[in-house]
């Protein structure tokens, strides 16, 4: 793995393919890291530029000394991206909080995204599993953080896939890997509170979020695994209201990250859409 | 017994009649949004095209096969069954025709073509189609049957004999397919902005004259969106629910029919001719 000095921040990146082919950008969601997008790579880097990036905060990278929201994590991922160099339009995709941090990286810089992915995307609608709901209450949120360890890790492995075979000791272990980060429970609870609380995802950001983005018509892929337990299938509903012109997929027996679960399919959907707008 | 989990769109494969228009066309868009693969049926392939095509484009994870045929032919019907994959999630019986005209104004092979489409072709594909509902565990039958075979309103005597037919099936079904865990939605819609009434036959002997006016009487009473309306029968499949009545205009009519079961019709009638001027006074007011 790689690591960038961003605005001297540590900031880890994963990169594959030719530097000069057009650019792929990965961004993976609360408390993850950029292995959840590890499949995809060699799905995409025989004719892309590969990039998947720990947000600044999560998976090994540092945080900004900014207290962490929607739009300092996707100013950290531009800023990453322009210290590698990479000032091109990028294809964005996101999953869960990376899909609202990909939205509000469109949202503030229109003109650097070719086209966006969005996989069981944060930002459509309110519910969400009551591990995320439960961080809001002062003193919990800390305490649970706390004790990931390899008795609770498979627990919240469990939850993101519907085939256990998944949960393997490999993730279990980056999971704990990345708990012990220093800075893992002050961002994972700065993030949760600018997203939420108690109630569940707040309606405020969401909703300027996506009336930013109304005027923007871009390529558009919406991904979502039915069986989703950490943001349900139904907001898929919300996200094709939100992007009427975009293409969307509802993948049968699959969780919170179809990028692992569906690898195959996945990149076969989406290759489609990059290769004609490459075209 | 116990109660049928609920029904899961995603990598089923959904057959759907009468999906060029109406609620049939937003039930497609719907299926194809929740996952479902998709086997259309029509008449009118020159409606139904447009439609397959407009959910490839959006949907390119999923399989959509049409299928142009009139099902009042029954040898046409069992041609649509034997292009049915083996396994099937989803039955959705929704093509029906409409027939307007007093009892002594239509013929009896206007009759026979409303009960053929409306009754026949779903009793005909629910049987050819069973076992592939029954391979498939936790499949669903749909029968969209109408507010029209909960009452039976004069000058609808074929639509409401082919639509209380339809209900009698698909209750009966309910209780006979549960054993091998299908599910059963009998759905009665009441007035749904859809093509029904256009597209509706007029009794070979009813005058000229009335025509343009009872077109009009229906259009003014057909005010319930059908996105809408294709929403509710999704949810109710998903909850694999017995009977779902849409729009108020059906709910209210039935209740009152539980209520008195024989005094209910005069008063349905006073209602309608009511409802209807209040209709064509506003449809005068907005066409200005």
């Amino acid at each position: 793995m790689n690591y960038l000095d961003v605005r001297g921040s540590r900031i880890r990146f994963h990169e594959t393919g030719d530097p000069a082919a057009p650019p792929v950008v990965l961004l993976h969601g609360i408390g993850r890291s950029l292995e959840d997008w590890a499949l995809q790579h060699s799905r995409f880097d025989d004719a892309y530029r590969v990039i998947s990036i720990d947000m600044p905060g999560f998976g090994l990278s540092q945080r900004f000394p900014a207290t962490t929201t929607l739009p300092v994590l996707a100013d950290g991922v531009w800023a990453t991206l322009d210290t590698l160099g990479e000032t091109r339009p990028v294809h964005l995709m996101g999953n869960s909080l990376g899909g609202a941090v990909s939205m509000t990286m469109l949202a503030s810089a229109p003109e650097r995204v070719t086209t966006l992915t969005l996989v069981n995307s944060a930002g459509f609608g309110k519910e969400v599993t009551w591990a995320l709901r439960i961080l809001a209450v002062p003193g919990l949120g800390r305490q649970m953080l706390r004790h990931i360890d390899p008795r609770t890790a498979p627990r919240v492995e469990r939850t993101l896939f519907r085939d256990r075979a998944l949960v393997t000791p490999e993730r279990v272990e980056m999971a704990i890997r990345i708990a012990r980060q220093p800075d893992f429970a002050p961002v994972y609870l700065e993030v949760a509170k600018a997203l939420g609380g108690f109630r569940g995802v707040a309606a405020a950001w969401r909703a300027a979020l996506l009336a930013s983005l109304a005027e923007v018509d871009l390529p558009t892929m919406i991904l979502w695994g039915e069986r989703d337990m950490i943001l349900p299938s139904h907001h898929l509903a919300a996200a094709r209201a939100a992007f009427p012109h975009a293409k969307s997929h509802m993948f049968p027996d699959t969780g919170h990250m179809p990028q692992i679960e569906r690898p195959d399919e996945f990149a076969g959907l989406v290759r489609p859409m990059l290769a004609s707008v490459r075209a | 017994m116990t109660r049928l989990d609920p029904y899961r769109f995603a990598g089923r494969t959904a057959v759907l009649t009468g999906a060029a228009s109406g609620i049939g066309e937003q039930l497609a868009y719907g299926l194809a949004h929740r996952g479902s693969d998709l086997v259309l049926v029509d008449v009118d392939g020159s409606r139904l095209e447009p439609v397959a095509t407009r959910i490839r484009n959006a949907h390119p994870g999923l399989s959509v096969t049409t299928i142009v045929a009139d099902l009042s032919d029954r040898a046409a019907v069992d041609q649509v069954a034997s292009q049915v994959p083996a396994s099937l999630g989803l039955l959705i019986n929704n093509a029906g025709v409409a027939l307007g005209g007093r009892f002594d104004q239509v013929s009896v092979d206007q009759f026979e073509h409303v009960m053929n489409v409306n009754f026949r072709a779903p009793m005909l594909l629910t049987h050819a189609l069973l076992p592939a509902l029954t391979a498939s565990p936790g499949s669903h039958l749909v029968n969209v049957s109408s507010l029209f075979g909960l009452i039976a309103p004069p000058g609808q005597s074929a639509y409401c004999a082919s639509k209380f037919a339809l209900r009698g099936l698909s209750e009966s079904l309910r209780g006979e397919l549960f054993e091998n865990r299908i599910g059963v939605t009998t759905v009665h819609p009441g007035g749904i902005r859809t093509r029904i009434a256009e597209s509706a036959l007029i009794g070979a002997g009813v005058p000229e004259s009335d025509v343009a006016p009872t077109r009009k009487l229906f259009a003014a009473l057909l005010s319930f969106p059908a996105d809408k309306a294709a929403e509710q029968i999704l949810r109710a499949v998903g909850k694999r629910k017995a009977r779902l009545l849409i729009a108020a205009n059906a709910k209210g009519p039935d209740l009152l029919q539980r209520l008195l079961p024989v005094g209910s019709a005069d008063i349905i009638r006073r209602l309608t001719s009511v409802s209807v001027k209040a209709a064509s006074r506003s449809g005068v007011g907005a066409g200005r």
